[in-house]
């Protein structure tokens, strides 16, 4: 009887842990009082007779044929060596205000609205712990260690390598946005499936296991990870 | 050119920024210009504030202290003191974020108008579009693959939808019909991104025209990812600590019914 109330209560004093420890890491969304125009193809107007004043006006062109158009480039693939993990990658969007995860379980799902991996700012991989009795894609994400190497293919063959840096438990809702969803900044991996408790009834996990990839290098061609 | 003074007196209604501080803050104000085929030079209070504005182009955001502004539009090069082909006069409230539009009415006068831009936080995986009839031109309905977006907006109406970021075929026809006067066009809606798309020109000159002003990084980030309902990874003790519970319970139910029985038997 012992044993039985024993191990529970470490596991459940893990889980405390994480979710003290995360407030601090919760970071606000950005400030939400304006916002600026995308001014990719900014041009100043000739300061002609400016009489001290102000700087010129910047202006662009408004026409809809002019409108920036992002083009990220969209990964294939993840190979995760440390946990025998290659997978197809494919783009996903927001489903009732959370990240779209995969229907297949075997699949990983890219953030779409996100960073393109290796581009500035968090790149955000998904993918199911489990789906109905069936182990996921990310099924031992929770055991990736510092250090790990995980590689992210794209169509044209070419791939980008990251190192794993950290891994973290967050209750569900309470995901440090300004971490896992920033959009600037040092390009980094932000691996993120299921864990913690599991709450029978509801059919869900109550935590969010995230882990932490920092951009090691582009990886030569001949590494690219297939499909 | 026609000269013509045309008085448009617009309030900024305050836009409710989300999370925005309470004291008072210089609002943000842009200016389009969607009056074909007239370069000009734009006059605030009196000076010149922005000179060669072209046909098609937008400013970027200028900060500017709440107050009322005189606004006069010349053609390029013109006189200070002549006579403005455009004048009229806008109140620019607190932490308001406002576009002035130079463009022409229903009838093809040209004229000023002040619209509030909503730039509230937008859900994740969404974005703003607002569509502004600033066009010589009967009202019109604004086609998102090949659907109704909006319906019967006349100048110098807006109207405002959320949709999910995505790529749109977007066409703008005459209110009850599909003969696109306008597109379709493909518009990739950016996640977080408010567009303000102005309808301008002159249906009679053929001069209508699409403009579009965007403001970025009003969005929000997803809440989590449910990404497992099986309870595979849920540590083994889980089923373990349920059924140790529920023993303990049980356990602690019959001691507790032995004793109450034991106390009886003494009563």
């Amino acid at each position: 009887m012992a044993t039985l109330i024993g191990v529970p209560a470490l596991w459940l004093a893990g889980c405390s842990d994480a979710a003290a420890g995360s407030p601090a890491a919760i970071g606000a969304l950005p400030d939400g009082s304006g916002g600026v125009n995308q001014g990719d193809e900014l041009r100043e107007l000739a300061p002609r007779a400016v009489r001290g004043g102000p700087p010129p006006v910047k202006t662009r062109s408004a026409r809809l044929v002019d409108l920036p158009r992002a083009a990220k480039r969209r990964p294939t693939s993840l190979r995760i060596a440390a946990l025998g993990l290659v997978a197809p990658v494919r783009p996903v969007g927001v489903v009732d205000g959370l990240v779209e995860v995969p229907g297949d379980a075997g699949l990983v799902g890219w953030y779409r609205h996100g960073a393109s991996p290796g581009e500035p700012g968090s790149a955000v991989l998904v993918g199911h712990v489990d789906l109905d009795g069936r182990r996921g894609v990310f099924f031992r994400l929770r055991d990736l260690q510092p250090g790990a190497v995980v590689t992210v293919g794209f169509a044209r063959g070419d791939a980008r390598s990251f190192r794993v840096v950290a891994r973290r438990s967050y209750p569900k809702g309470r995901l440090p946005a300004q971490v896992v969803f920033a959009e600037s900044g040092p390009p980094y991996l932000t691996l993120v499936t299921c864990g913690g408790d599991f709450d029978a009834a509801r059919g869900e996990y109550e935590e969010n296991v995230v882990v932490l990839a920092t951009l090691v290098g582009q990886a030569p061609e001949k590494r690219a990870v297939a499909r | 050119m026609k000269l013509v003074t045309a008085m448009a007196v617009a309030a900024v209604a305050l836009v409710a920024s989300f999370g925005a501080p309470a004291q008072a803050n210089a609002a943000s104000v842009t200016v389009v210009h969607g009056v074909p085929g007239l370069t000009v030079d734009v006059y605030v209070n009196g000076d010149v504030t922005l000179e060669g504005f072209e046909p098609g182009t937008v400013t970027d955001p200028l900060e500017l202290p709440a107050g009322e502004y005189e606004i006069a539009i010349r053609e390029a090069g013109a006189a200070p003191d002549s006579d403005p082909a455009i004048s009229g006069s806008a109140t620019v409230e607190d932490s308001t974020n406002a576009t002035i539009v130079a463009h022409l009415d229903e009838s093809g006068t040209p004229t000023l108008s002040v619209f509030a831009n909503d730039v509230t936080r937008i859900a994740a995986g969404q974005s703003r579009l607002t569509v502004r009839h600033t066009a010589a031109a009967p009202a019109v309905d604004v086609l998102a693959g090949g659907s109704a977006l909006v319906e019967n907006l006349a100048n110098p109406d807006e109207a405002t939808a959320e949709v999910p970021a995505d790529s749109y075929s977007v066409a703008v026809a005459p209110t009850g019909t599909t003969d696109a006067v306008l597109g379709p066009t493909d518009l990739a809606l950016e996640d977080g991104t408010a567009y303000f798309a102005y309808a301008v020109g002159s249906a009679e000159e053929g001069t209508l025209d699409l403009l579009v002003q965007t403001v970025t990084g009003i969005g929000s980030a997803p809440a989590g990812a449910p990404a497992g309902n099986s309870g595979l990874a849920a540590e083994e003790a889980f089923p373990l600590w349920a059924a140790g519970l529920l023993a303990l319970a049980a356990a602690a139910l019959v001691a507790s019914g032995v004793a109450l029985v034991r106390t009886r038997a003494r009563g």
